[in-house]
Parts: C-alpha cells; structure tokens; sequence
C-alpha cells in the first residue's frame, strides 16, 4: 500500500491516520446551498428558456423547462430577483446539481 | 429401428444439442474473453459428476418466426453435481444460444433446479451470462424473472445461493443474484446493471462505459453488490470450491470439520496492535494469528475495507470474524460498514456458523455526507443483527472501544456470550482527548497554561479510563487477556457454547431497518 495515501480522520478531538476506501471517496461532500444559484434538479435537455440576463423576477415565475424521460418539468424561480447570469442556452444537454443561473 | 439405433441416435441428438449455439458462436464467446457455459460447468463440479437435465427442452415462442426458431436447451443448461464431494445444484445460461435470452422455458429449467435445490436441502450455483429478457415471448419473460425471484427468496437462509457474473446481468435479471448470498464477479468480464450505459446517455446524456458503469471493479469496490472478485474465470472458480468448503451446505448441518492446525502466521500476537490507539495496523495479522493454518475467506475484501469479515476456522470448525479494520478509515463504522457487516452477522447466525467480533473503533463516522447518507438507519442494522443473533457470539476488544461503537460491536449489552479484552483494551465513552476536552473544559480555559493543563487532564483521563479494568469491574468484560491466550480462550469459548439454545421470542419475523 502506498504510504502516501495516508488521510487523517478526526473523531472526537483525536486524529486518525489511516488509509481510505474507494466507497467513502466517491460519496459527495455536502456543501452549503446557495439560495441565489438555480441548478437543475434533475438531468436532460433544456428545452425553452423563459428569461434573459437583466430581467427582473418573482418567486414562482418559470425560468426555463428542461425534458428528462419524456417529460417536460418546469423550474421555478424560489426568490424575487434579478437574474445576473444564465448559464445553459436551448437545447444544452445538463446534468443533475448542474447550475442553471444565477440571481442577483 | 433397432435398439443399437435407437441409442445412436440418442447420442447424436446429445452431441448436437451440447453444441448450444454452434461453432460459430462458440467461437464469438471465446473471442470475447470468456468461457462457455459448459467448461465453466466442468471448472466449478468434480471431474465427471455432472448429470444434466432437460438438455432437449424447446421454447414455445409463437411470436415473430420464433415458431421456427431451434435453441439448443433453450439457453440455460441445468443440472447437479458434486463440489469436494458434496451434492450441489447448478445452472449456467448460454450465451452462444440467443444471447443467453430468458423466456418461458429458459426460466422454467432454471427454477426446476432451483426446487430440486431447496427441497434437497443441497446449495445452488447459478452462473450468469445473458442479454435479458428473451422481448419476444413477452410477458412470459417477465413471469419467469418473477418465478426465480420468489425461490431465491424462500430459498434464502435454507441453503447457500451463490450467483456467478460471468457475462452481461442487466435489467431486472440483476435481481436474482442481489437476492442470493455470494455474488462472483470476474474482472473485465460481469457486466452489472439496471440502465445500461446506452439508456444512460439518450436519456440523461451521461456517457459512460459498461466497465465504468457495473464492472466488476465497481461492484466490488463501490456498491458492494460483489462479494468476491476474481481476475479470470479459472481462479473465481477455485474461490467458490474454496468457500463451498467452508460454510455449512444447509441451516440444519454443520460445516464440514477438518483436521486442526496451528495458525501458520508466525507473528508475535502479542505486539501486532500499537499501543497509540490513533495508529493504524493490519487486523487481518490477528484474525490470522488464532485460526488454523491462518487460512482466512474474506467476504467483500474491497468493499467497505474498515471492517474485515470471513470466514476461518477454529480447532477445525468453521468460524464467522468480524473486525474493525484500523488500516482503513480508522475502522469507523459507516453506512456501508454497517450494511456489510449485518448481512454477514445474519447470514452466520441463518447458518448456525458462531460469531468472533475482534472490536477496535473510534465510533460511527461523523459528517454531513454520513448523516444524508442515512447512517442512522444503516447503523442500526448491525445493532440488530447483533442482537437478533443467537448463535455464540464471541467478543474481543483489541484496543479502542468508544461509545455506539462500543455498543455496536457484539457488546455484552447486546447479549454476547462471552467478552474479553485485551490490556491494550480502552472502553469508554470516548478517546481521552474528546473527553478531557468536555470534562475539564472550565479547568482547561481557567489555567493559566491551557495546553499545559490540557494535557494534564487527558493524562489524567487515560490513568483513569482509558483501560478495560473500568468495565470489567462491572462485569462486562469476563476477562483481561493476554493477546496470546486468545487461540485457546476462543477454542475454550466455542466449545462451552457448543449446545447453546438460546429462546427467542416468539414471532412471525422481526422488522430490521432494511
């Protein structure tokens, strides 16, 4: 084994040096959401696009709708805002988590 | 015609038929790297004790020109042989025979072995390596998927169901093997999943290779759906016949006993664990330092790796370990920790196979991915099989033992026959840095040296705690030992549970948190 690889684990005040799984390194580290950032909620193919950079939004209104098995799922604005930045264009292939757009 | 005929003809029609999909296809499944049906057959029985059933079964098909359609035994061959001399059951799909496709008939020779398995109270090898569902008879497919599903389960826990991945598994044909004991997977060979790589990328356009996807590699190291990986064919067979050997071939017979041998790993036992309890080694040294011949079985040797679990024997019979694994991950328990060792302490106690628990652990895994993860409810598991267990259970605490972990592993408070300790052994409720940090918090912030004093306290929290005289005073440990008295006090342990009968609670079936 390659000592190298070591990492360190800390459990109550104490570290551990020890070696890691393949298990535990492909579990995803939760980060803090950020409430301004729109992702998609699920993967597939954005299909139309209901706003551009500058506009001014409310809660509730749709931002864009991505189809995914068949589907077609809307995806909302959670908070008023202005949207800053919009990442995908019509037709843009994403995939879960990916973001979307961003409010100001 | 006349008799002599009659026999030729016989032996032609076999000779044909055990052709399966011919030369040509025989060929195509030798280029892609595996082997047919029926050397993988040979490679698992003792020479010559195969006797196959329904080798001239047909479908059925009526549907687009199946009608017209011959497939030698349809597919799948069936039958029963001997493993180290031991009856077993064994079935193996055809891939040379259309893909190794599941219809109607295909399913019904598969679960006609699979019956004469239960009611014969002999294991059953199923050996895996076809495209699916045979989309042609249709629903009858499905209902043939079902079928074996419904014996796997009631199968489950009566005799040892093994599954072998010898090809592509995909779609619900992956459910049989999840529903059986031992799942084999061969590198660059079994291919596993629900969606394949192509379903993955029109839908969702992820590209993704059918190794990377369900490779024997993932199952072995990430899902845990494998529980032994070989790197050919030749040698996953060696692990079965090996395995076969040491587990009991039904839930009322006993492992097969061998001849007693004196572990073979000469190690000093007694300095195999580092005093410093935030220092890893290797546990697998102190399984190997008190089983016979050191030979060990480990089950899901890449999976989860910060608990061991396998099977070795003890004064020639066959014993469950399960071990925390310092080496990796400081021998937390986690989710899959936790999933790994309670299908294991379940499949042990199905099988009245005693349980030896070697404990040294930090405790659960703390983080946010562990909590999503649902480490609570994958946590419990192994408190229940633990508790459910009634056969012996046998406990030795190597060094840390720190709060729910203490608890978890096979403690005296989940009803362990008997525990024991080593002097190295620190029961608490946590490590003494943790805990003097808590404890004499006011003490540390008052000094007028806080490091100074912090280290003062948890010198003065190891004196007192960090050792396994605290619970052995209240009786939780039976005994301090000598690490290199363990051989003989588990020989003496398992001989004095030898008719243990333990009563359970009368009901239907429990509900562990699946």
């Amino acid at each position: 084994m390659d000592e190298n690889k070591k990492i360190i684990i800390k459990i109550d005040d104490s570290e551990y040096t020890t070696f890691s799984t393949p298990s535990y390194e492909k579990k995803e580290k939760w980060k803090k959401p950020d409430s301004r950032n729109i992702l998609a909620i699920i993967p597939g193919t954005v299909v139309d696009i209901f706003v551009k950079e500058g506009d001014k939004v409310k809660a509730g209104d749709n931002m864009l709708v991505i189809e995914a098995m068949k589907m077609n799922n809307q995806i909302l604005f959670e908070k008023d805002g202005i949207v800053d930045k919009i990442f995908v264009s019509k037709g843009d292939v994403i995939s879960k988590g990916q973001i979307l757009s961003v409010l100001k | 015609m006349g008799n002599i005929k009659k026999i030729e003809t016989l032996n032609q029609k076999r000779k044909e038929t055990m052709l399966g999909g011919g030369e040509k296809a025989i060929q195509k499944q030798k280029e892609s790297g595996k082997l047919t049906a029926r050397e993988r057959i040979d490679l698992l029985l003792d020479k010559g004790s195969f006797n196959e059933y329904d080798l001239f079964a047909q479908h059925e098909g009526r549907d687009f020109g199946m009608s017209d359609k011959v497939l030698n035994g349809d597919g799948v061959i069936i039958g029963t042989g001997t493993v180290n001399g031991s009856p077993v059951c064994v079935f193996a799909q055809d891939f040379t025979v259309s893909g190794g496709s599941l219809g109607l008939m295909h399913a019904k020779k598969i679960t006609k072995i699979m019956d004469v398995a239960l009611n014969m109270r002999i294991p059953l090898i199923g050996i895996n390596d076809s495209g699916g569902a045979r989309i042609q008879e249709g629903v009858s497919a499905l209902a043939g998927y079902g079928e074996i599903f419904y014996r796997n389960t009631q199968a489950s826990g009566v005799i040892p169901q093994i599954s072998v991945i010898l090809g592509p598994c995909a779609g619900g044909a992956v459910y049989s093997p999840a529903l059986t004991d031992y799942v084999f997977v061969v590198d660059k060979v079994s291919k596993m999943f629900i969606t394949g790589p192509e379903v993955i990328k029109t839908v969702l356009g992820e590209e993704i290779s059918m190794e990377d996807l369900g490779g024997a590699r993932v199952h072995s190291e990430i899902t845990g759906n494998a529980h032994f990986f070989a790197e050919n064919e030749d040698d996953c067979f060696k692990q079965i016949r090996k395995l076969l050997s040491f587990i009991p071939h039904n839930n009322k017979k006993a492992a097969e006993e061998k001849e007693t041998k004196m572990p073979a790993l000469k190690l000093d036992i007694n300095k195999i664990v580092p005093e410093d309890p935030t220092k890893p080694y290797d546990v697998r040294d102190v399984i190997k330092s008190v089983i016979d011949d050191s030979d060990f079985v480990e089950v899901q040797e890449k999976f989860a790796q910060n608990i061991v679990v396998g099977y070795g024997r003890i004064n020639g019979k066959t014993v469950g370990f399960i071990a925390n694994q310092p080496l990796y991950l400081a021998g937390v328990l986690d989710v899959d920790s936790s999933d790994k060792a309670a299908r294991f302490i379940r499949y042990c106690d199905a099988f009245n196979i005693p349980v030896v628990t070697f404990v040294d652990l930090p405790g659960y895994l703390p983080g946010v991915d562990q909590e999503h993860a649902g480490v609570i409810r994958h946590g419990a598991k192994i408190l229940y099989a633990y508790s459910e267990a009634t056969v012996p259970k046998i406990t030795v605490i190597l060094r840390k033992a720190y709060g729910g972990g203490y608890i978890a592993m096979s403690s005296r408070h989940l009803n362990a026959d008997f525990v024991y300790a080593w002097p190295t052994a620190e029961i608490a409720v946590m490590g003494p840095q943790g805990a003097a940090n808590i404890i004499f918090r006011k003490e540390i912030m008052e000094a007028e040296n806080p490091e100074e004093m912090r280290k003062q306290k948890v010198e003065e929290y190891k004196e007192r705690f960090a050792n396994p005289y605290v619970a052995a005073a209240r009786g939780y440990v039976d005994s301090v030992i000598e690490p290199s008295e363990t051989r003989n006090m588990l020989i003496h342990s398992l001989k004095i549970c030898e008719n243990k009968a333990e009563v359970k609670t009368e009901k239907k079936h429990g509900i562990p948190p699946f």
